[in-house]
């Protein structure tokens, strides 16, 4: 009696407080076990249902190794050795405390002897001391779950590499009791780097590279047993608002995966695996060869979110890529969108240091003169965008010949000649939207070309003086 | 002595004259387009390194060179024609009738009956599905017995002639899945004149299982050869290709049988 009311203290305690406390893996070892049940199994991305169970029970797996040719990559086939007929192996979910009855089943039509090292097994190899099966045969042994956490599994067959290099891993949730957080979706992800004779992109059934996988250079690094297992149709999926618990392993061979979702922060990792401590607000998570985390996090922005191994050239060059795709309505305020996009033109920099004629330059004697020395500073500068007959081109420059913006403001002209002009203008009825740069010019030099332009093209044949440009221009830089 | 080249044409053309494809129950008369009983070749003495050493050789790891006195080995695998011949003759290793203490519920099972094979052009491709128990009973019956592991990986070593195609040709065979058997002698012999080793099924060994390959071959207990994910102590941690065949050889017991498992006989010198 005492005992019992002792255990429900605990677990009112627990629903709120940091009194909670995480059975021991002893405890583990002597929880009673109720009942029998087999196990479901799912192929990734997908996770069997959550357990709902408050005690301990009999779970028994069957999980068939089969040897196969499948897709590495468009075009490109590898021959596959699988814990379930694909890459990476069946998802097994368990409860801390159940008893597992594993069978390990080799098919036989399979050529190779295979055997299974579950990390959520505390006993020798991890099961792979009391697995080891030639083809056509069936291993049977069992273990108790002593420790929680997500755990990956693997062949270990003498050459273990090429064994996990060909696909032969999985993962093994043994959950906590108390279960873990209820959430819109879970998903399945394991990265693994495989090793072909050819290049990547060779097509054809491509053999193992020994030399590739001992060297451990990679030519494929995928998600779930093949590039692009993680997009278009088949890329993982969710409502706006939803919140999303990633699984996600790493089978190796050799590389350790810089786990990242572009355009996401994971609101909680439980790193190396583990259910009980959460870290927060993490950006890239590294996930070592042989290990595996769970990631949480709530999708606030509709779009397509890239899974990557952010160790780049993986995923730009060899498949470590991937896509989740939110659903639902743009929140402006989480996430704007593209709101603009300008020439940046930075401080001082922008202004362009304009041709110098001569060294001595000439000063104008009369209007003229004015409109002669003009014409050689339009050439030299203006010309490019403006046309030598001052027209200008539709849509990016506008027109000087016969403007109404450049006749109604002589005091404007200097300014947007010394300064520069950016933005919406509105020149004879059409609009531009571009830049000009300021021009690095004396007042003698303004004032003649802009008189040069007033007495050309059907303008108005004012005359602009180096004193008035000396009063209204925008000063030099320097 | 013909070439095992030309004897491997000559099966092939025969085989095309034979017809019969159900219940073919071979006579004495039959013997004259099987491949020669004795069709062996006889290997010169010398030493070759062994990936893994024996148990009770496991002593001194400097000196891994392991001496191979001569020996006579069959230059193909036993065919599907040769077991069928020997059942004949031995009625206690038909289908039906084998104890299944000496091999188990997949023994002959790609044959149609007790003396039949369903497909004619499976007779001269390597016999499978056969135990360790019937494999040297057939090799008695012949006065002869199973190759020792090294006298078989001596005879695959073939004094270091192409070692890396040799490797190259076991690991493509295990990058395909399963597909019909071949006939015997399809590629090339190595220098001794043998052929088949690799590239085609795996193949019994008198002592498969006395090697120190354990179930998990990272096993870093108490056999002091293996540590560091079962490589260090091997004398070529590179070679995949043996790795495969020491477990695959440790994962049998004597009445297994598998879909690519053979054998062919060796016998003294002497």
């Amino acid at each position: 009696m005492k005992k019992i009311s002792v255990g429900i203290v605990s677990v009112i305690l627990c629903a709120s407080t940091v009194f909670c406390r995480a059975s021991t893996s002893d405890e583990n070892l002597k929880e009673k076990i109720e009942g029998q049940e087999t196990a479901v199994l799912t192929d990734a991305p997908h996770l069997p249902p959550p357990i709902t169970r408050k005690h301990a029970t009999k779970v028994i797996v069957h999980l068939e190794v089969r040897e196969l040719e499948g897709r590495l990559a468009d075009g490109v086939k590898y021959t596959f050795w699988t814990f379930g007929g694909k890459v990476p192996g069946k998802f097994i979910r368990i409860r801390e405390g159940d008893l597992v009855e594993f069978h390990l089943d080799n098919h036989p039509d399979n050529k190779m002897p295979h055997n299974i090292d579950l990390h959520a097994v505390t006993g020798p190899g991890g099961g792979a001391a009391s697995s080891l099966t030639a083809p056509g045969h069936s291993s049977v042994f069992s273990f108790k779950a002593l420790n929680p956490g997500i755990f990956i599994y693997h062949c270990a067959t003498a050459p273990v590499a090429m064994h996990v290099a060909n696909g032969m891993y999985g993962m093994i949730l043994v959950e906590p009791k108390k279960g873990l957080s209820k959430v819109d979706h879970e998903y399945y992800v394991m990265q693994g780097d495989f090793y072909t004779k050819g290049a990547n992109g060779e097509q054809g059934l491509q053999p193992f590279s020994m030399s590739k996988a001992i060297d451990e250079k990679p030519e494929y690094v995928v998600f779930n047993g093949s590039a692009g297992s993680l997009l278009g149709e088949n890329a993982l999926q969710a409502k706006k608002g939803e919140t999303i618990r990633l699984f996600i392993g790493n089978g190796g061979p050799n590389l350790t995966s810089s786990f990242h979702v572009i355009g996401e922060i994971f609101d909680s990792v439980y790193q190396e695996g583990n259910t009980s401590t959460a870290v927060h607000n993490v950006q890239t998570t590294m996930i070592p060869a042989g290990g595996a985390a769970i990631a949480e996090f709530k999708v606030n922005v509709p779009g397509t979110f890239i899974l990557v191994d952010h160790s780049l050239t993986r995923a730009f060059n060899k498949g470590a890529i991937g896509q989740l795709k939110v659903t639902g309505d743009e929140d402006k305020l989480a996430y704007s969108g593209k709101i603009s996009d300008e020439v940046y033109m930075p401080e001082g920099t922008g202004i362009r240091v304009a041709d110098q004629a001569q060294s001595q330059v000439p000063t104008a004697k009369n209007k003229a003169e004015r409109i002669a020395l003009g014409e050689t500073i339009y050439t030299s500068n203006c010309i490019a965008c403006h046309q030598p007959t001052g027209v200008g081109i539709p849509q990016a420059f506008p027109p000087l010949a016969g403007s109404d913006f450049l006749n109604a403001d002589k005091i404007r002209a200097i300014k947007t000649v010394s300064g520069g002009l950016q933005g919406s203008v509105t020149v004879n009825n059409q609009e531009f939207n571009g830049v000009m740069p300021a021009w690095n010019l004396t007042d003698e030099e303004i004032a003649n070309v802009l008189t040069y332009i007033y007495n050309n093209w059907g303008n108005s044949k004012l005359e602009v003086t180096p004193e008035e440009v000396n009063e209204y221009r925008v000063p030099p830089s320097k | 002595m013909n070439t095992g080249c030309l004897q491997a044409n000559d099966r092939r053309i025969m085989n095309d004259r034979i017809v019969q494809l159900l219940l073919v129950l071979w006579t004495t008369a039959s013997t004259a387009f099987a491949a020669p009983v004795d069709d062996m070749v006889l290997l010169p003495g010398g030493a070759y390194t062994p990936l893994y050493l024996e148990n009770e050789k496991a002593v001194d790891l400097k000196d891994r060179s392991t001496p191979i006195e001569s020996f006579w080995l069959d230059r193909f695998p036993v065919t599907n024609r040769q077991y069928l011949e020997f059942v004949t003759k031995h009625p206690e290793w038909k289908r039906s009738q084998v104890k299944r203490l000496f091999a188990d519920t997949s023994y002959l099972q790609h044959w149609s009956g007790d003396s039949a094979i369903q497909q004619a052009n499976e007779l001269d491709s390597p016999v499978t599905n056969v135990s360790w128990f019937s494999a040297s009973a057939y090799c008695e019956s012949r006065g002869e017995r199973l190759p020792t592991t090294d006298e078989w990986e001596y005879a695959l070593a073939d004094n270091g002639r192409d070692a890396k195609e040799i490797q190259k040709h076991a690991l493509d065979w295990y990058a395909v899945p399963n597909a019909a058997l071949p006939n015997v002698g399809s590629g090339s012999a190595n220098g001794y004149g043998i052929y088949d080793l690799v590239g085609s099924i795996w193949e019994w060994t008198l002592d498969f299982n006395s090697f120190m390959a354990s179930s998990d071959p990272r096993d870093s207990g108490e056999k002091n050869l293996f540590c560091g994910g079962g490589s260090l102590n091997t004398s070529d941690p590179r070679d995949y290709a043996a790795f495969m065949r020491y477990s695959y050889r440790s994962s049998l017991l004597g009445s297994f049988t598998g879909k690519s498992l053979g054998f062919r006989c060796a016998k003294d010198a002497k």
